[in-house]
């Protein structure tokens, strides 16, 4: 999961998961998903979250290594954050996961506080570029 | 083309199009005599439509999303068969899954993640052990070019200017992979199945509440002044009023030509909604 702070898309991932209180689901395992899954996955990311719910995972994995496709699948299936937060490691916001389920909604304040930083930027920008140009893309860039 | 940069550019051409939007849909009837419609007062800037939407569906929802989830039980073939095609080990989004019908779909073989921005419907989900949480459409919280496939269900009918449907549709294809596809439907302003009219295309259609389906936390609703109490043979009701804008034909055409990264798949009519595939390029 990334922020949903437009300033912090390319920027905001991955968000820093706590938690506090988990569950152990019980999905039945599915060999053909985790192959399929795998190479798709955020290595990076997944070592993270297996490091806050205490699942020990290999340095690099293999999908013909059975005790390692099974501990993948619980950790993506069957683990269950309860209560806990995810904190954006761009902009530092906190966003809670209280009886399972993450609140990543953003207050009207928020978003239209967001809308018009943006605009006076574009504006700070278009103001640059007939200074000098081709020199505002930093900002811009993701 | 970075996000900001389109989306300023949107900016930009907005205050035109909000002037010319609200010339062609402002035939927005008063008095119904089927008590089909109420009138609204039309959105002149995008923190008015935020504050439209949140009104008349955001809360409407968070306070029906029981009595709605004891109605919507079947999933739509559509979209079902959509689903089912997708290869197994594929990752997607469910944007707007109300109560979850969709995330079960070929359960095990994919894997749906469900949002919506009424914490009742991701509430309800989670009850039934569906993968959902609580976001925004214009705000999804995941990374750009991340997954297999999406879904949007009868939501994108809920954001009531032309610019938010269209940033509501861009969002979900930033989310998606190159290469992935997204089915998108909208209620249609022709309803010959149903054996509807509306003339309209921005409506206020009503939910008739069961008192029933009332919980503590719900009476203590604010939005008073919006409901109305109906007996109908023996029950009582509370009348709600949901915001819609329904589609005409052509008109996914027209919002995606906005975005420029995708392909329309199919697009067409299947029980009086509009429906839409396109694939990222």
């Amino acid at each position: 999961m990334a922020c949903t702070k437009k300033q912090c898309v390319g920027r905001g991932f991955p968000l820093k998961l706590e938690a506090n209180e988990i569950a152990q689901l019980s999905q039945p395992f599915n060999y053909e998903f985790v192959k399929n899954i795998f190479p798709k996955l955020d290595w990076n990311g997944i070592q993270l979250v297996a490091k806050q719910l205490n699942v020990v995972l290999p340095e690099q994995g293999s999908v013909e290594d059975e005790e390692f496709v099974k501990t993948l699948f619980n950790l993506l299936c069957n683990l269950k954050v309860i209560n806990g937060s995810l904190t954006c490691p761009s902009c530092n916001r906190v966003y809670p996961i209280e009886v399972g389920i993450p609140n990543m909604l953003l207050k009207e304040e928020e978003i239209y506080q967001d809308i018009q930083r943006m605009a006076d930027k574009e504006k700070e920008a278009q103001e640059e570029e007939s200074d000098e140009e081709e020199d505002s893309d930093e900002e811009m860039e993701e | 083309m970075s996000n900001n940069n389109n989306r300023n550019k949107e900016k930009k051409e907005k205050k035109e199009k909000d002037i010319s939007s609200t010339s062609t849909s402002t035939t927005t009837s008063k008095n119904d005599p089927n008590g089909e419609r109420l009138g609204f007062d039309e959105p002149k800037s995008d923190l008015d439509a935020y504050r439209l939407e949140n009104k008349h569906v955001h809360n409407v929802y968070n306070v029906i999303s029981s009595h709605f989830d004891s109605t919507r039980y079947k999933a739509w073939p559509l979209v079902e068969n959509y689903l089912n095609s997708i290869t197994c080990g594929s990752i997607g989004v469910d944007v707007g899954c109300g109560n979850g019908k969709y995330l079960n779909v070929n359960k095990g073989n994919i894997y749906t993640i469900g949002s919506d921005i009424c914490q009742s419907f991701s509430t309800i989900c989670n009850e039934k052990g569906l993968e959902a949480l609580s976001a925004d459409g214009l705000y999804l919280p995941y990374q750009t070019d991340t997954f297999d496939y999406a879904i949007s269900i009868a939501v994108i009918h809920h954001f009531s200017t032309f610019e938010r449907r269209v940033e509501a549709l861009k969002e979900i294809v930033r989310v998606l992979k190159p290469g992935g596809t997204f089915l998108v439907t909208a209620w249609a302003m022709s309803q010959k199945w149903k054996g509807k009219n509306y003339d309209s295309s921005d409506v206020m259609v009503p939910w008739l509440f069961q008192s029933k389906f009332k919980v503590e936390e719900e009476k203590k609703l604010k939005e008073k002044e919006e409901e109305e109490e109906i007996s109908k043979s023996g029950t009582t009701y509370q009348q709600f009023h949901r915001y819609y804008h329904l589609f005409c034909d052509g008109e996914f055409e027209s919002l995606f030509e906005k975005i420029q990264n995708v392909d329309i798949l199919s697009n067409n009519l299947d029980h009086d909604n509009y429906y839409c595939i396109i694939k990222k390029k």
